[in-house]
């Protein structure tokens, strides 16, 4: 029922997010304007506005919700994973990879798929990275792997530090920040086709183990003795995280806060079982991240840094969550 | 059921922490594991559970293997009740009960009726389908272990293998506890369990199991086998075992260590108002 409703809300914002920019489009002229090709209508609309509906506002709602929700259901299953409230889908060093990638392709003066490309790579490999660490001085033990995840995120953290010193302060710096800030301005139409198989793939993989990944809530050795591939699933849930998250870095740079917050917002709807927290946390998280772009769009005359009005919003929300479950946590 | 053969285990070489360990379990029986800690008593638990391999012997259970199987048919033959579990989130009871049928289901599938009739049946049969949609860290110490015991029945394995069942329980839930495991064991069910209390050996009755040192040192009716002199031995510390006037003509066994020097403290005041 909280999940029809939640799907309600998001379909509903999904149509009402069009209207918000110089160009208001009406939810009934969106719905014309996406179908008009099926039902053989005529458009009554300028070329322009299908180009605005199509080709700048369509991917970017569509990134809005993909990004959102993908960042929500990875950081709901490390949570559920790491048997820990305060993890985000970014422990594992994906987000510090991809942005040492990004700005090293900037500082390369690279072109803009060069530069997602370079992200996706570097994003990928701190992962495999903390993994290996894990796997070689902990025998898969997750603490050993999460502290992994500490150190890989830190070096690269450094090494991009390294780079932002060597950046050019007038171009090169600017982007570089500006790309850290993250952005949902820069999603096209290729960028969606990109976003969603990886995030439909994902989501397939995660709902395939959802039983084990409720088991491994109790602890590797407990979730063993249920018979549970603890192995299998461990691997399988890092790997389907790391796909989401890397995808949606690469494409609109760090967005934080989205992974750890909304998984707590789920949890107070539809309770502690992951398949339900899962649903609910792509529902939520897609409600949440696209409600912040559209007063991004909304406000004229400046682009304000998505990662910057997720921390905004994502911080209140936290405290007052902090406040209603504390007792759950104890 | 349970057949453990000349079992040594070391975390690193040349420290065994359980050196050649041979026990056997039948159907119905009861297997009190007491000792000191540091004994080896959770090592030899994960051991048969599986989540550690021994360096030398074997562990059968119904005549298989359990190292050369995988987890989900292990758990089949044999589930495991914790002795406590933290649970970062807010599961129900029932969901996780339910988790005990993960082995059971297809791949990719969710539980079936049946599977939510079977937890449903054991929450029954322990009596707490009241809590069934009470989450899990909300629930007393006494309901947590239940939730749990209820979680290895759900798994249909006929051999239990639990950690200190009744520590951290309060007096009338230790009590309620080692009646349940009583009677599971009426059921067929073979149940080895670890304690830190040798009284509870006397009160399940079955078998009891001294271990110290990585040895099983003892083995037999704890009437036999849990003594005054053995308890002294192996805690280190004066323990008399002493014979209670039950009902009528029964008498039951308890065990009382020696607070004060030379007399049990029990004792001293007692004494006195009697005679």
């Amino acid at each position: 029922m909280k999940m029809l409703g939640l799907f309600v809300v998001l379909t509903v914002l999904f149509f009402l997010s069009f209207m918000i920019g110089r160009y208001p489009v009406s939810p009934k002229t969106v719905w014309d304007i996406l179908t008009y090709r099926l039902f053989g209508q005529t458009p009554y609309w300028e070329g322009t506005l299908e180009t605005v509906v199509l080709q700048v506002r369509l991917p970017r709602i569509l990134m809005g919700i993909l990004v959102g929700g993908a960042l929500s259901v990875a950081g709901a299953s490390y949570q559920t994973l790491f048997k820990n409230p305060m993890v985000s889908p970014d422990l594992l060093g994906v987000s510090a990879g991809a942005g040492f990638g990004a700005a090293l392709a900037l500082l390369n003066q690279a072109s803009w798929w060069e530069v997602q490309l370079t992200a996706f790579a570097f994003g990928i490999l701190a992962v495999l990275i903390s993994y290996t660490i894990g796997k070689a001085f902990g025998q898969g033990n997750i603490t050993v792997l999460v502290l992994g995840g500490i150190v890989i995120s830190s070096l690269f953290q450094s090494l991009l530090a390294i780079i932002k010193t060597l950046a050019d302060t007038d171009n090169t710096l600017a982007s570089i920040t500006f790309w850290l800030m993250g952005s949902l301005g820069r999603a096209s139409g290729t960028d969606v086709l990109v976003m969603l198989p990886a995030t439909a793939v994902s989501l397939g993989v995660l709902f395939f183990f959802r039983h084990s990944i409720d088991a491994l809530s109790a602890g590797e050795d407990e979730a063993m003795t249920m018979g549970v591939n603890v192995r299998l699933t461990k691997v399988a849930v890092v790997a389907a995280s790391t796909l989401i998250t890397v995808c949606a870095v690469s494409i609109c740079g760090i967005v934080g806060w989205v992974g750890m917050v909304v998984p707590h917002i789920a949890r107070m709807l539809v309770g502690a079982n992951y398949s339900k927290i899962g649903a609910a946390s792509f529902l939520t998280g897609g409600i949440l991240l696209l409600l912040i772009d559209n007063v991004i769009r909304g406000v004229p005359g400046v682009e304000l840094p998505l990662g910057v009005l997720t921390s905004l919003v994502g911080t209140p929300i936290f405290v007052a969550l902090l406040a209603k479950t504390k007792r759950a946590w104890s | 059921m349970l057949e453990v053969r000349n079992v040594s285990f070391s975390y690193r070489a040349g420290c065994e922490v359980l050196s050649d360990i041979s026990l056997s379990l039948e159907q119905g029986e009861i297997l009190s594991l007491l000792g000191p800690n540091g004994a080896g008593k959770t090592t030899l638990l994960r051991c048969i559970l599986g989540l550690k391999k021994p360096q030398r012997g074997t562990v059968g259970i119904d005549g298989r293997d359990i190292y050369a199987i995988r987890p989900q048919e292990r758990a089949a033959l044999l589930a495991y009740v914790p002795q406590s579990t933290s649970m970062a989130f807010p599961y129900e009871a029932r969901e996780v009960v339910l988790m005990g049928r993960v082995a059971k289901l297809r791949p990719g599938a969710s539980p079936s009726e049946k599977d939510k009739d079977i937890a449903m049946q054991v929450m029954e049969r322990l009596q707490i389908a009241h809590l069934a949609e009470k989450p899990f860290p909300e629930m007393s110490g006494g309901e947590r272990q239940m939730v749990l015991l209820a979680r290895a029945l759900a798994q249909q394995a006929r051999l239990l293998i639990m950690d200190e069942p009744a520590s951290n329980l309060d007096y009338s839930n230790q009590i309620r506890m080692l009646r349940v495991v009583r009677s599971l064991a009426q059921e067929r069910y073979a149940v080895l369990m670890t304690s830190h209390v040798p009284d509870h050996a006397f009160w399940i009755g079955g078998r009891a199991a001294l271990m110290r040192g990585g040895h099983i040192w003892r083995d037999g009716t704890p009437d036999v086998v849990v003594t005054g002199e053995t308890l002294t031995e192996l805690y280190k510390t004066p323990v008399s075992v002493v014979d209670v006037p039950a009902d009528g003509n029964a008498y039951a066994k308890a065990s009382i260590p020696f607070i004060n020097e030379g007399c049990p403290y029990s004792l001293k005041q007692g004494g006195n108002k009697s005679e």
